[in-house]
C-alpha cells in the first residue's frame, strides 16, 4: 500500500460526523483506486458530505443521483467513458436504504446486465440521513425511530442476492481490516463487469456509540460473525478472507451499542441464530465452491 | 413577544431545547412557536433554533432576526456576530463553567452561565463526547426568567423525558449564575442578509473546498503522549532509554543509538555482554511471539557505534574523588564529567574495571571491550589512578581533606568463607580469588575434579573458567534447585552445554581426606516455604548424604567488603554502607555507591546507581535540584493497552555462540553477537509513537476519518487540529498506546 | 431527406438513431429504453438500427424501468454524450423523479412522449395529461400534428436543447395511435444531413477528472432560488434558438418548420379555434370547409407549449371576437370549472395583453375519444351563438 497522508477522494473538514465509518471507507477506496474515480451517489449521508453548492468536499466528480438510480446513472457514465476510451472507475456509492430497499430493482438490473461499475454499499443498517428509521438492513433487535422496541425481523441477505446474479465479483469489506479492505477494492478495480462491495459502516449517532469505537466495532462485527469477510468470484469461487480463530461472543458487540439496549433474549437468540446459520452456510459454500484460479489470481 | 434564538451544535439537542422552552411557556398559558432551522446538520455542526412566546396568537412564520435573548450551547460558537440583531439588555445564556463576568465582551447585554455539560454528564444525558444539555439549560432558563421550578418539572413530565432530566434541571436551577448588564458602550451587530452572487450551475466556479471550522466541533483532542513508559525502560537498572536507542537502530544509526545509550551509561558494551537483562523479561512482544533480544542490540550499538569523547558545556573546578573503578565508580565518574567535573578515581588494582576486570572472565567480557570503554571515560576527562589503594583511615582522611566530595565505590571484593570442617588451604579457593588470578594471568591448575559451591554468577564463571583451564570434570553444587539459581539463565545454559555438571539440592557438610584424596560430603536438601527474597528455602533431609571427590574446591557463596578504613561517622549496616537511593551517607561530603551499598551484584545496577550518586554529588556541590527518577508505574504501557494484532509474528534473532568444542579450549568470547538490525525492527515501541515505521503504515494516519494526521519525519507524526473533529479513533487504533486525549478548554476561546 | 411511408414511432426511433449517431465524432450517444404501449416500436426501431450498425458510437441500456431509462440518460448526458429516450403515460409517471432531475441538472436529453391517457382505468388511447404533468420543470415541450413534425422537431430539439444558451431537455409529443401507429409519408433525414445540421455536443458542465465538482448535492434556499431563476431566464432563450434552428433547417433542407404557434385563416377570422397536436389537423380540415361556406372562422395551432409562445399567440388571434380552445386534457378542480390546460395559458396570455376576446373552453378527446370534424363543427356552431363564456364544455358525452 502506498498511502499518502491525505485522502484521494474526501477532503478533510467535511460535514461527516466525527468518527464516521463512511469517511474511513471512502479514504480506503481512494487508497486502493487513486483519484481517477467518478461517483454517482443517491440520497444518503454521502451526498450531504460535500456540503452545499458551489462547494464540494469530494476531490472527485460526483453526481447526486435520485435515490434508486445510482447504479444506472453510474452505468451511463461508465458507458460514455468506455466509448471514448477513457480510463477511470465509476462507483455507485450508496447506503443501505439505496441498496437493500429503494435501489434493489435498479441494482438487480444493473447486475444482470453486468454493467462495468463498482457498486459500493456502505451499510450503516439504518436510514441515517433521515435520523434513524429501520431499513431492511437493520438487524433484529436494533432500536430505530420506527422500531422503538427493537426491530423484529432479521437483516436481508444482500450478498446472497447479489451473488445469485452471477456477477464477477462480490465481497464484504470491513473498515477494521484495512489490508483486506484495500486489497478487495484493488481486486474489484482489476475486474470488469458489475462488482458489488458491501461495507459495514458503523454510524456514531444512530448506533449510539462513542466516536472512537468505529474501527473497534467494525472489527468486532467481523470477529463475532456478525459481518464475515469473504469474496465470491463469478458465483463459483467462495473465499472467506478472514476466519476468526474463535468466533467471539456477541455480548460485547451488543453492549457497546445503545441501539441494542432493548434487545430481549428471543431477539438476541434470533440474531445469534442468524449469525451462526450464515457462518455455517458460508463455510459450506466455500467447501462446495472452493477458491480456485480467480481467487489465486487476485490474492 | 419574547424571542429566543438558540445557537448549538448538531447532536446537542438544541432544537429539542427550543421545543422544551415552548412547552414551559405553553403550560403557563402562552402562545408559543418553536422550531429549528434545519440544514444538513451533522453531529457537531452549528445549528440554530427559535422559540417565540406571546400572549396572543403568533402569525409570523419567518425566522428570527432580532431575538430578545440568546442561548449558547457551545462557547466555541461565540463571536461578535452571534450578537446579530440581539436586542439591548438581552440575555446571553451560555453553557460554561465560568461566571458571567468572564464574558465581558458583550457590553449592553446580560450574561448568565451554567455548567450544563458537566451536569448533563453527571446524570448520564447523552454521550461523553456529546452530552445532551437541553433539559439542564431549561432548568437554568426557568431561574433566569423568574419561573417556578415546578414548571420545568411539569414540562419534562409532559414530554415523557426520563426522570434524570428533572434532576439535571433542578441542579441547573440552583446553580445558574446570573450577571448584571455588562458595563460599557452597547455593542450593536447589524443583521446582514446574504447578497453575494450565486454561481450558475453550468458555468460557475464550482467544486471548491467548503470552508468549515470542523476543528471546533470537538471537546476532546488526541495527542502523542510523551510520558508513556515502555516496560523495558522502566525495568532497566541502569535507567537506559532502551526504546530510544532501538529506535535509532531501526534506522541503522549505530552512532545515534550509542549516543542515546551513552547518556545513561559509559559501559554499554560491557552491560550488553554481562547484564541479566531484566528489560527483556517485561518485553510486551512476548505476548505475540518472543521478546526482543535487547542485549544483542545494545551490543551491536556499542560495538559498531562511534561517539566522540564528552565535551561538557561548562568545566567545574570542584574536586571529586572516587574510590574504586568498578562499574559504579566509573559510572559516577562519567556522569560527574558530564556535569563538568574532572573526578579522580583511586583504584587499588594495577588495572581499572573492578569486578569487570577481576571477576568476569574474558570469554564473557573481553579485555579489549572493557579497555575501550574505560579509555572512552578517560578520554572524556576522568583521571584513574591505579595501584592507589585507599585502605586505611589515614588515606581516607587525606582524600576527605583534599577533595570537595568523596564517593566510595569499592564493591564487594572478598569471598565469604564457608568455614567447612576439614577444608585445607592448598586446594580450596574463593571464587573471586580464583577468577582474579586467571584474569591477571597467574598460572592456575585446578586438577581433574573441580567442585564449585554456589549458584550465582561467580559460581558459573568459576566453573566455566575451570573447564577452560583443562579440568575434565567440573561440578557445581547448589543447595536449591535450578529455578532458584541467581545466575543469569543463559550462563547456566552455556555452562551445561560446555559440560559443567550441576548437582542441585545438595549442601556441603564437611571435607574428608581419604587415600590422599579430598572428598566433599554433601547433604540432600528439599525446598520449603519461600523466604523473604521469594526464593524457596532449602531444608536438610535427614540422613541423606553423598560424597564428591575434588582436586580443587571453589567457594562462591557470597562476597563482602572490608570497610575498616572508613571514618566512624559513616553509618554501616550488616556490612554495607547505609545510604539513600542517591548514595547519600550519614557524612555530608561522603557518598557511597554500588554493591558496597546495595549488593545488587550486576554491572547494570552499579551503572544506574553511579548515575544517581553523581546527581547527589552535583546537588551537594552546586545546589542543583536532585532529579526525580521515580517513575509512575501506571504510565507503563502494558500489552493489554496495545493493539497487538497489527504486528506480524517474527522470530527472535538469537546471538550465535562459538562452538563448544572450540571455545572451552580458550578464553575467546563465547557470544559472537548479531549483525542485523532486524531485531530492532521487531521492537513494538510500546507507548512511544514511531509512526509505525517498523510495521507499515501509520495506523492513526490510515484510520483517521479526516486524514488530518501527517508525517513530519519518518518516525514522527503531527495532528492538524483544524481538521481534527476529535473522534479519537487514532487513540483507539494505535498499536502501541502512544496517543492520549485531553479536554479542550473551550471557554478560553470564548473570552 | 429520403421519402418513407412509416408510423410516427418508426420515424421517431429512426431519427433518434440518426441524430445520436451524428455525435459520433464527439462523445457518442446513448439511451436507456423500456417499453410501454404505445411507445414500444420506437425503442425497437432504435435497437434494430443499432444492431445494423447505424449507431457507431453508442450504448443502449435495456433497463428494468422507466425510472432507470431516464437514469441511464442522465448518466450518459453528464458525461457529455447525446442522450434520448421515449415513454408514455404511466411510464412517464414512473420516470417522473428522473424527468425532473434531467432538467434541474440542465441536461439536453430529448424524449419522445407518446401521449396516452393515465390510468387507472387501463386506457391506452390518446390524451395529453402525461406530458403536461411535466410542464413546470424546465422541459421544452413540442406537440406534433403529423409524423413529419415529429421528425423535424426531434432534429431541432437536439439543436435547441444542446445550445449553450438553453441547455434544457425537450419532450417531443405525439398522440397515441393517431400518430404513433399510423403510417403516412415522411421525409427522413439521411445521416449526412443530420451530421451537417447538428453541431457536436459540447456540454459545458460535463464531469471531468480535472475539475471535480458535485452536481445535484445540497443547496441552501438562496442557491436553489438563484438556479431556478437562471432557468426561468434561459428557457425564454428557446425562442431565439428556435429561429436559428428553423433558419438552418430551411437552409439545409429547403423547407421551413412552422413557428411555435401558427395561424390559418386567422387574420380576418371572427372565430378562432385554438388547438394542438393532431386535433389541429382535423381543425384545419374543418376550417377549410367552413371557409368555403363563407363562415369567418380561423385557427391557431399551439405547437410549443413550453416555453409558451404568448407573443405569437396574441398576434395571431388579433381582434377575433370569439376564441374556442380545444383541450385534449383536463385539470380537475380548476377555477370556474375551466380545466383545459391550454385554455388556462390562453386566458393568462390574453388577460395580460388586455384583450377582451370571448374565450370558451372545450374538452375533447378525453380517454382517446375520437375528435371528428363533426365535433369541431359543433364547437364552431356553439361559439358562434354564444354571448358569454361558461365553464369548460365537454364534448361527446
Amino acid at each position: 500500500m502506498n498511502i499518502e497522508n491525505e485522502s484521494e477522494i474526501l477532503r478533510s473538514k467535511n460535514t461527516n460526523c466525527a468518527g464516521c465509518g463512511m469517511s474511513i471507507a471512502l479514504n480506503f477506496i481512494g487508497d486502493a483506486l487513486g483519484n481517477k474515480v467518478k461517483m454517482a451517489i443517491p440520497a444518503c449521508c454521502a451526498i450531504v458530505t460535500p456540503h452545499s453548492f458551489p462547494y464540494s468536499s469530494y476531490k472527485v466528480p460526483v453526481v447526486a443521483s435520485t435515490f434508486a438510480a445510482s447504479s444506472v446513472v453510474a452505468a451511463g457514465m461508465k458507458a460514455v467513458q468506455q466509448m471514448n476510451n477513457e480510463k477511470g472507475h465509476v462507483i455507485a456509492f450508496a447506503g443501505d436504504g439505496g441498496t437493500f430497499d429503494i435501489g434493489m430493482a435498479t441494482i438487480s438490473a444493473a447486475a444482470e446486465r453486468n454493467e462495468d461499475i463498482i457498486y459500493v454499499c456502505y451499510d450503516n443498517e439504518v436510514y441515517g440521513n433521515t435520523g434513524a428509521q429501520r431499513s431492511s438492513a437493520t438487524p433484529v433487535g436494533a432500536i430505530t425511530s420506527t422500531t422503538p422496541h427493537g426491530k423484529k425481523e432479521g437483516k436481508k441477505d444482500i450478498m446472497g442476492i447479489m451473488i445469485q446474479h452471477n456477477i464477477p465479483y462480490a465481497a464484504t469489506l470491513s473498515i477494521g481490516y484495512p489490508d483486506d479492505f484495500i486489497r478487495k477494492v484493488k481486486t474489484a478495480g482489476k475486474i470488469q463487469g458489475f462488482r458489488f462491495l458491501h461495507i459495514l459502516s458503523p454510524c456514531i449517532p444512530n448506533w449510539k456509540i462513542e466516536p472512537s469505537y468505529t474501527v473497534k466495532i467494525a472489527r468486532l462485527a467481523v470477529n463475532t460473525g456478525v459481518f464475515p469477510l469473504y469474496e465470491v468470484f463469478n458465483h463459483k469461487e467462495y473465499h472467506i478472507t478472514h476466519k476468526p480463530a474463535k468466533i467471539q461472543p456477541l455480548q460485547e458487540y451488543l453492549k457497546m451499542q445503545k441501539r441494542f439496549s432493548k434487545i430481549d433474549d428471543s431477539m438476541a437468540a434470533m440474531l445469534q441464530g442468524m449469525i451462526k446459520e450464515n457462518w455455517e452456510h458460508l463455510l459450506k459454500m466455500e467447501e462446495m465452491f472452493p477458491p480456485a484460479e480467480l481467487t489465486a489470481k487476485y490474492n | 413577544m419574547i424571542k429566543f434564538r438558540i445557537h448549538g451544535r448538531g447532536g446537542q439537542g438544541g432544537v429539542t431545547l427550543a421545543k422544551i422552552l415552548g412547552f414551559m411557556y405553553w403550560i403557563e398559558g402562552k402562545w408559543v412557536q418553536a422550531f429549528g432551522d434545519y440544514s444538513a446538520e451533522r453531529t457537531g455542526a452549528p445549528i440554530l433554533a427559535f422559540t417565540l412566546v406571546d400572549d396572543v396568537e403568533i402569525t409570523n412564520r419567518s425566522k428570527i432576526y432580532y431575538p430578545d435573548h440568546l442561548i449558547i450551547l457551545d462557547p466555541t460558537l461565540i463571536s461578535d456576530n452571534i450578537l446579530s440583531g440581539l436586542q439591548p439588555g438581552g440575555y446571553l445564556i451560555i453553557d460554561s463553567p465560568y461566571p458571567p463576568e468572564h464574558f465581558n465582551r458583550f457590553p449592553g447585554y446580560r450574561v448568565a452561565t451554567i455548567n450544563a455539560k458537566k451536569t448533563a454528564l453527571k446524570y448520564k444525558l447523552g454521550t461523553k463526547t456529546t452530552p445532551i444539555t437541553n433539559t439542564t439549560i431549561a432548568g437554568a432558563m426557568a431561574k433566569v426568567f423568574g419561573k417556578d421550578f415546578s414548571i420545568v418539572e411539569k414540562t419534562i413530565k409532559a414530554i415523557n423525558f426520563p426522570e434524570q432530566n428533572i434532576s439535571a434541571a433542578r441542579d441547573a436551577f440552583s446553580e445558574v449564575k446570573i450577571g448584571d448588564i455588562v458595563p460599557g458602550k452597547l455593542k450593536v451587530i447589524d443583521v446582514v442578509m446574504p447578497s453575494e452572487p450565486i454561481p450558475p450551475l453550468i458555468t460557475g466556479n464550482i467544486g471548491t473546498e467548503p470552508l468549515l471550522n470542523t476543528g471546533d466541533w470537538k471537546s476532546e483532542e488526541p495527542f502523542y503522549s510523551e510520558d508513556h513508559i515502555p516496560p523495558c525502560n522502566f525495568n532497566c537498572p541502569a535507567g537506559n532509554n532502551i526504546r530510544g536507542f532501538i529506535e535509532e537502530m531501526t534506522k541503522g544509526n549505530y552512532d545515534g543509538a550509542l549516543e542515546i545509550l551513552r547518556e545513561t551509561t559509559p559501559l554499554p558494551g560491557s552491560t550488553a555482554r554481562v547484564c541479566p537483562h531484566p528489560c527483556e523479561d517485561f518485553c510486551n512482544r512476548k505476548d505475540i511471539d518472543e521478546k526482543i533480544n535487547i542485549h544483542a542490540l545494545e551490543r551491536l550499538a556499542a560495538d559498531k557505534g562511534k561517539v566522540k569523547p564528552l565535551k561538557p558545556r561548562i568545566e567545574r573546578k570542584e574536586k571529586v574523588a572516587i574510590i574504586g573503578s568498578g562499574p559504579a565508580g566509573l559510572s559516577a565518574a562519567y556522569q560527574l564529567r558530564r556535569f563538568g567535573y574532572r573526578p579522580t578515581i583511586y583504584e587499588s588494582q594495577p588495572e581499572p574495571g573492578g569486578m569487570m576486570r577481576t571477576g568476569i572472565p574474558a570469554y564473557r567480557l573481553p579485555d579489549d571491550v572493557l579497555n575501550a570503554e574505560i579509555q572512552y571515560i578517560i578520554d572524556s576527562g576522568v583521571e584513574i589512578k591505579c595501584n592507589a589503594p585507599i585502605d586505611s583511615k589515614s588515606s581516607f582522611e587525606r582524600l576527605l581533606s583534599e577533595y570537595d566530595a568523596v564517593i566510595i565505590a569499592v564493591g564487594l571484593s572478598f569471598g565469604s568463607d564457608l568455614k567447612l570442617k576439614g577444608a585445607t588451604t592448598d586446594n580450596v579457593i574463593q571464587g573471586v580469588d580464583f577468577l582474579w588470578k586467571v584474569n591477571f594471568g597467574e598460572k592456575v591448575s585446578p586438577g581433574l575434579h573441580v567442585i564449585v559451591i554456589g549458584g550465582g554468577n561467580t559460581a558459573i564463571d568459576a566453573s566455566r573458567t575451570a573447564l577452560r583451564l583443562g579440568a575434565p570434570e567440573v561440578t557445581i553444587v547448589y543447595r536449591r534447585s535450578r529455578e532458584e539459581m541467581p545466575a543469569i539463565r543463559e550462563e547456566i545454559e552455556a555452562a551445561l552445554k560446555e559440560g559443567v555438571k550441576l548437582r542441585f539440592l545438595y549442601s556441603p557438610v564437611h571435607v574428608l581426606h581419604r587415600e590422599g584424596k579430598s572428598i566433599l560430603q554433601v547433604q540432600k536438601m528439599k525446598l520449603g516455604e519461600p523466604g523473604e527474597d521469594g526464593r524457596r528455602k532449602p531444608i536438610p533431609v535427614p540422613d541423606e548424604y553423598d560424597e564428591i571427590e575434588y582436586t580443587t574446591l571453589i567457594l562462591a557463596t557470597g562476597q563482602y567488603a572490608d570497610l575498616s578504613f572508613l571514618a566512624k561517622d559513616i553509618a554501616i549496616e550488616n556490612g554495607f554502607i547505609k545510604t539513600d537511593a542517591f548514595g547519600i551517607t550519614s557524612h555530608d561530603k561522603v557518598f557511597a555507591v554500588g554493591d558496597v551499598v546495595s549488593n545488587d551484584g550486576t554491572v547494570t545496577h552499579a551503572v544506574g546507581f553511579g548515575r544517581r550518586v553523581a546527581d547527589a554529588v552535583h546537588h551537594y556541590i552546586s545546589g542543583a535540584p536532585l532529579p526525580d527518577y521515580a517513575q509512575d508505574k501506571s504510565k507503563i504501557t502494558t500489552a493489554q493497552q496495545m493493539n497487538l494484532y497489527y504486528f506480524a509474528p517474527s522470530k527472535r534473532n538469537e546471538i550465535p555462540e562459538a562452538p563448544v568444542e572450540k571455545r572451552t579450549k580458550n578464553f575467546e568470547e563465547v557470544n559472537l553477537g548479531i549483525d542485523t538490525i532486524e531485531e530492532a525492527l521487531r521492537c513494538l515501541s510500546c507507548g512511544v509513537c514511531n509512526a509505525c515505521a517498523t510495521d507499515g503504515i501509520s495506523k492513526c494516519v490510515l484510520f483517521c476519518p479526516e486524514r488530518t494526521i501527517h508525517k513530519i519525519t519518518s518516525t514522527k507524526l503531527e495532528i492538524n487540529y483544524e481538521g481534527c473533529k476529535g473522534c479519537l479513533i487514532c487513540m483507539e487504533v494505535c498499536p502501541r498506546n502512544a496517543i492520549d486525549k485531553r479536554t479542550i478548554k473551550k471557554e478560553a476561546m470564548a473570552q | 431527406m429520403i421519402s418513407e411511408l412509416c408510423t410516427a414511432n418508426y420515424a421517431g426511433g429512426y431519427t433518434f438513431a440518426i441524430c445520436g449517431n451524428a455525435n459520433r465524432k464527439a462523445r457518442g450517444c446513448g439511451t436507456g429504453i423500456y417499453p410501454i404501449t404505445p411507445q414500444t416500436e420506437i425503442v425497437e426501431t432504435v435497437v434494430q438500427l443499432f444492431d445494423k450498425g447505424k449507431i457507431e458510437k453508442g450504448r443502449i441500456f435495456h433497463v428494468e424501468s422507466e425510472h432507470s431509462a431516464m437514469g441511464a440518460c442522465i448518466g450518459i448526458s453528464v458525461e457529455g454524450a447525446r442522450s434520448f429516450t421515449a415513454t408514455s403515460s404511466n411510464g412517464a409517471l414512473y420516470m417522473a423523479e428522473n424527468i425532473v432531475s434531467a432538467s434541474l441538472f440542465r441536461l439536453p436529453i430529448v424524449m419522445q412522449i407518446v401521449n396516452r391517457t393515465l390510468g387507472p382505468e387501463w386506457n391506452i388511447w390518446s390524451e395529453q395529461g402525461d406530458s403536461l404533468m411535466f410542464r413546470d420543470w424546465g422541459w421544452i415541450q413540442i406537440y406534433c400534428e403529423n409524423n413529419q413534425e415529429l421528425v423535424d422537431h426531434i432534429i431541432m430539439a437536439f439543436y435547441i436543447s444542446e445550445n449553450h444558451k438553453v441547455l434544457l431537455p425537450s419532450m417531443v409529443c405525439v398522440d397515441a395511435f393517431i400518430l404513433s401507429h399510423t403510417m403516412m409519408p415522411v421525409m427522413l433525414p439521411t445521416q449526412e444531413e443530420a451530421d451537417e445540421y447538428l453541431p457536436l455536443l459540447d456540454l459545458p458542465h460535463r464531469l471531468k477528472h480535472e475539475k471535480p465538482f458535485t452536481i445535484g448535492g445540497l443547496a441552501l434556499p438562496r442557491v436553489t432560488a438563484s438556479h431556478r431563476y437562471d432557468m426561468e431566464k434561459e428557457i425564454y432563450n428557446v425562442f431565439d434558438v428556435y429561429k436559428e434552428a428553423q433558419d438552418r433547417f430551411e437552409e439545409l433542407f429547403g423547407r421551413r418548420p412552422e413557428d411555435p404557434a401558427i395561424g390559418h385563416y386567422h387574420e380576418d377570422a371572427e372565430i378562432i379555434l385554438i388547438s394542438s397536436s393532431t386535433v389541429s389537423s382535423t381543425v384545419r380540415n374543418v376550417v377549410d370547409s367552413l371557409r368555403k361556406k363563407g363562415i369567418k372562422v380561423g385557427m391557431v395551432k399551439i405547437k410549443m407549449f413550453r416555453p409558451f409562445p404568448t407573443e405569437q399567440l396574441i398576434k395571431l388571434v388579433g381582434n377575433a371576437e370569439k376564441i374556442a380552445v380545444l383541450d385534449r386534457n383536463f385539470a380537475l378542480g380548476a377555477p370556474n370549472k375551466i380545466g383545459g390546460i391550454f385554455v388556462q395559458e390562453v386566458f393568462n396570455s390574453l388577460w395580460f395583453a388586455g384583450s377582451r376576446n370571448l374565450v370558451q373552453s372545450y374538452i375533447v378527446g378525453i380517454g382517446g375519444m375520437d375528435v371528428t370534424p363533426n365535433v369541431i363543427e359543433d364547437i364552431v356552431d356553439d361559439i358562434s351563438k354564444r354571448k358569454r363564456p361558461e365553464s369548460s364544455i365537454w364534448k361527446g358525452l
